[in-house]
């Protein structure tokens, strides 16, 4: 065989293994389109004092749940899995989720998980039921998160362990940092003035403010009844929720500039320009391109890539200005190819510091506000970004977006979405 | 075709329980397309490759279906390189042209006495992996290359007409619109399905409304995320393309609204190879693929989402061949790697 010959037999060779190999520009990724079918939330309702004070997880999840499998007109007994995302409850709250599961009309067939990666547990839960129809395990599934802040405690969650050793490993000491702290560090180290912050969380309430009046959330909203009462030997009530709780109408730079710091001496993160803690749940139907459109279902929106980093635990809220790049470059998008972004505002100095960080336009950034008006529901914010970022790209007809989320411990998340509607 | 009058026909014997073909013909070399007469309805076409086209000969069989049923060949041709596709003539039932890995075309007359081609002509710079003839014209075909190109061709020239460029990677197939003279598709590795007009002069990019042009093309649609390996009109609705690619799907294309599939027909285990639309049953159409199987798509009732119809999984290799019948429906032929041709019935109601 003369050496044109052999590279030529190379060649074609080479050809057809590429039709065996399936490319793909996510070379995470096993194959396969994932689309959101569905997504929803409860309505976000302040810890402690709200009209989810007394709620617990099991009848926040429920209506999410059942919402979403009403709305896509999914045979809820061909789900292959439901993940929940939660916190702060012992065990993430496995077994409330389940009770959730069959109050919502979901069969026992259908199994259920929860999952904690902190902040991003929502966006985790997503991920998860990504991966699995991906690699085959099942076409349909939902992934969701539900936070209770009123019945459970932050304090709570300090963890169970040998404090001597952790003193001696400098990473593991930077866990023991509270959030608020890390902020200012991060604000400290970056240079995001405590202005800025107060600037951007008045921002944040006054986007949400404007969104609300334009019933932008109405879509996405699911309400709650709660039963309330009881408690002074009175009868229960019943009411429905079904706004958010949070935004402050008015804020402004000047008011939050009177707070003082919240979380060490002289510090810029106060009780104003940080996320509020917070009652709420959200869920998202996640299918595999085929079954959806097999089924008649519309989609909302197709994921492109994602991406779990991990950063020092002392400045954990760099994580989005890691994650979204990562995110962005299995979608094989550069930053300016997005245009809607949902930054979880943990504090007003990390998102901040993300933002200029990847020279994101302002305008981009949660046009209709973020966590520091709407609140944190720790182990739903994932899954109420994800509702709220497809809402509004349907809404606006954009095509790209992106949720990213900072985590406690050292971790950021990110995930593209694409509204194929909206190209060309 | 009705789902129950497939799964009847499906049921009955064999040994693995799937449809048995009505004849079968074994080939020397691997099979990589099986092509009808549109003259003689007895007579095929068969394009074989040596060595799964990797190295070697090929050769070009025209075979004929017997009284008894039986496939047997009536002449073949040997070839200095392996054959990736083949296609009779519109205008003379004795001709056929093959496309070779060597980047020539060859025009073979099945009356000529000896075993040499009646035309033949070495443009491509790489394997040309499709032909096909214009069936409105008639004195025209197309050949489409690894080259990236796409040429249009009169038999009695000894050059090409044009040459129509714009994809990038290698171009799967060239097929001229059923219904429209001057319009045809093409489908290549960069994952893009194309339609083209010959009367615009291919280096001009336009716009006609229909979308936007890129290099020649008058529509370019991002059909599927990784290579488009076979495409073909709907022959009754001239809006309608199907493309098959290596993501194992098809999908169904409305030309003026390219921005999304209708919709897709998801069964095939790996890369759809081949498919083609039925020239009988609008809605139809068949599809081969790497995982040995041949399927038949259509509406699984009245007026429903297509789905599978039909389908066998008789061959043995990779499937690379497959044609329907001009006259007889639900007649029609698959060819694959394993060296055979088979030619099957397909259950009608």
């Amino acid at each position: 065989m003369s050496s044109t010959q052999t590279s030529q037999a190379n060649k074609r060779l080479e050809h057809l293994s590429g039709h065996l190999v399936k490319k793909t520009s996510r070379p995470g990724f096993l194959g396969g389109d994932v689309v959101v079918v569905s997504a929803l939330r409860t309505p976000l309702c302040k810890a402690k004092r709200g009209a989810f004070k007394s709620t617990t997880t099991d009848d926040l999840l429920a209506p999410v749940l059942e919402a979403v499998v009403k709305q896509s007109g999914v045979d809820a007994a061909t789900l292959g899995d439901i993940v929940v995302g939660n916190v702060l409850q012992p065990g993430s709250g496995a077994v409330g989720a389940r009770m959730a599961q069959f109050y919502a009309g979901i069969p026992y067939q259908v199994p259920l998980c929860t999952l904690n990666r902190q902040c991003s547990s929502g966006l985790q839960a997503f991920l998860q039921v990504a991966a699995s129809i991906q690699s085959g395990l099942y076409e349909a599934g939902i992934a969701g998160g539900v936070e209770s802040m009123s019945l459970t405690d932050m304090s709570t969650s300090v963890p169970d362990v040998n404090f001597e050793r952790v003193s001696e490993n400098a990473l593991s000491k930077d866990c023991t940092i509270p959030m608020g702290q890390t902020s200012d560090e991060v604000a400290t180290r970056f240079q995001v003035s405590r202005e800025d912050q107060d600037r951007f969380a008045a921002a944040s309430h006054a986007k949400a403010e404007a969104a609300v009046k334009a019933g932008k959330f109405a879509e996405e909203i699911v309400p709650v009844r709660v039963s309330s009462g009881g408690e002074d030997g009175g009868e229960d009530e019943v009411t429905v929720v079904r706004e958010d709780e949070g935004i402050r109408p008015g804020t402004t730079p000047e008011k939050l500039g009177g707070l003082r710091s919240s979380f060490s001496e002289g510090g810029s993160t106060t009780a104003g320009n940080s996320s509020q803690m917070t009652d709420g749940a959200a869920a998202v139907l996640v299918m595999s391109r085929g079954a959806a459109t097999a089924q008649g279902m519309p989609v909302m929106g197709v994921l492109r890539g994602a991406a779990v980093v991990g950063v020092p635990p002392d400045i954990m809220g760099i994580g989005p200005a890691v994650a979204i790049p990562a995110a962005l470059a299995q979608a094989r998008l550069r930053v300016e190819d997005v245009d809607v972004f949902e930054i979880n505002e943990a504090f007003a100095s990390q998102c901040l510091y993300c933002v200029r960080e990847l020279k994101i336009p302002m305008e981009k950034v949660n046009p209709n506000g973020g966590a520091i008006a709407l609140g944190h529901p720790l182990g739903a914010t994932g899954a109420r970004q994800i509702a709220t970022l497809l809402h509004e790209m349907r809404r606006t007809r954009k095509r790209w977006g992106v949720v990213s989320m900072c985590i406690g411990t050292g971790m950021g998340a990110a995930a593209v979405f694409e509204n194929e509607a909206a190209a060309n | 075709m009705k789902r129950e009058s497939f799964h009847a026909a499906n049921t009955g014997g064999g040994g693995l329980g799937g449809p048995i073909p009505d004849a079968v013909f074994q080939t020397q070399f691997q099979c990589c397309s099986v092509e009808f007469s549109p003259f003689q309805e007895a007579r095929l076409a068969v394009a074989t490759a040596q060595y799964f086209g990797i190295i070697g000969n090929g050769r070009q069989h025209i075979l004929e279906i017997g009284p008894d049923g039986n496939l047997r060949e009536i002449r073949s041709f040997l070839t200095q390189e392996g054959l990736y596709d083949c296609c009779w003539s519109e205008a003379n039932q004795n001709q056929l042209v093959s496309a070779s890995a060597d980047g020539s075309l060859k025009l073979w007359d099945v009356m000529t006495s000896d075993g040499y081609p009646v035309a033949h002509w070495q443009e491509h710079s790489a394997e040309v992996s499709s032909v096909h003839w214009n069936q409105v014209v008639k004195t025209n075909f197309l050949s489409a290359s690894w080259d990236g190109s796409i040429k249009l061709w009169d038999p009695h020239h000894p050059t090409s007409l044009s040459t129509y460029c714009g994809h990038t990677g290698c171009v799967y197939a060239g097929i001229h619109s059923p219904r429209h003279p001057h319009r045809f598709l093409s489908c290549g590795t960069d994952g893009s399905l194309r339609i083209w007009d010959t009367k615009l002069p291919p280096s001009h990019a336009t716009s006609l409304g229909l979308g936007r042009a890129e290099g020649g093309a008058v529509q370019v649609v991002r059909a599927h995320e990784g290579e488009v390996l076979s495409a073909d009109w709907d022959k009754y609705q001239d809006f309608l393309v199907y493309t098959g690619g290596v993501d194992r799907s098809i999908k169904i294309w409305d030309l003026r609204r390219p921005s999304l599939p209708l919709g897709f027909l998801h069964g095939h285990g790996y890369a759809v190879r081949r498919l083609k639309t039925s020239p009988h049953q609008e809605g139809v159409l068949g599809s081969v693929s790497y995982d040995m199987s041949c399927r038949v798509w259509g509406p699984t009732r009245a007026g429903g989402r297509a789905g599978e119809l039909w389908r066998c999984e008789e061959h043995t290799e990779f499937v690379q061949g497959l044609d329907f019948h001009l006259f007889w429906p639900g007649r029609i032929a698959t060819c694959g790697w394993d060296r055979r041709v088979c030619v099957w019935t397909l259950p009608l109601p």
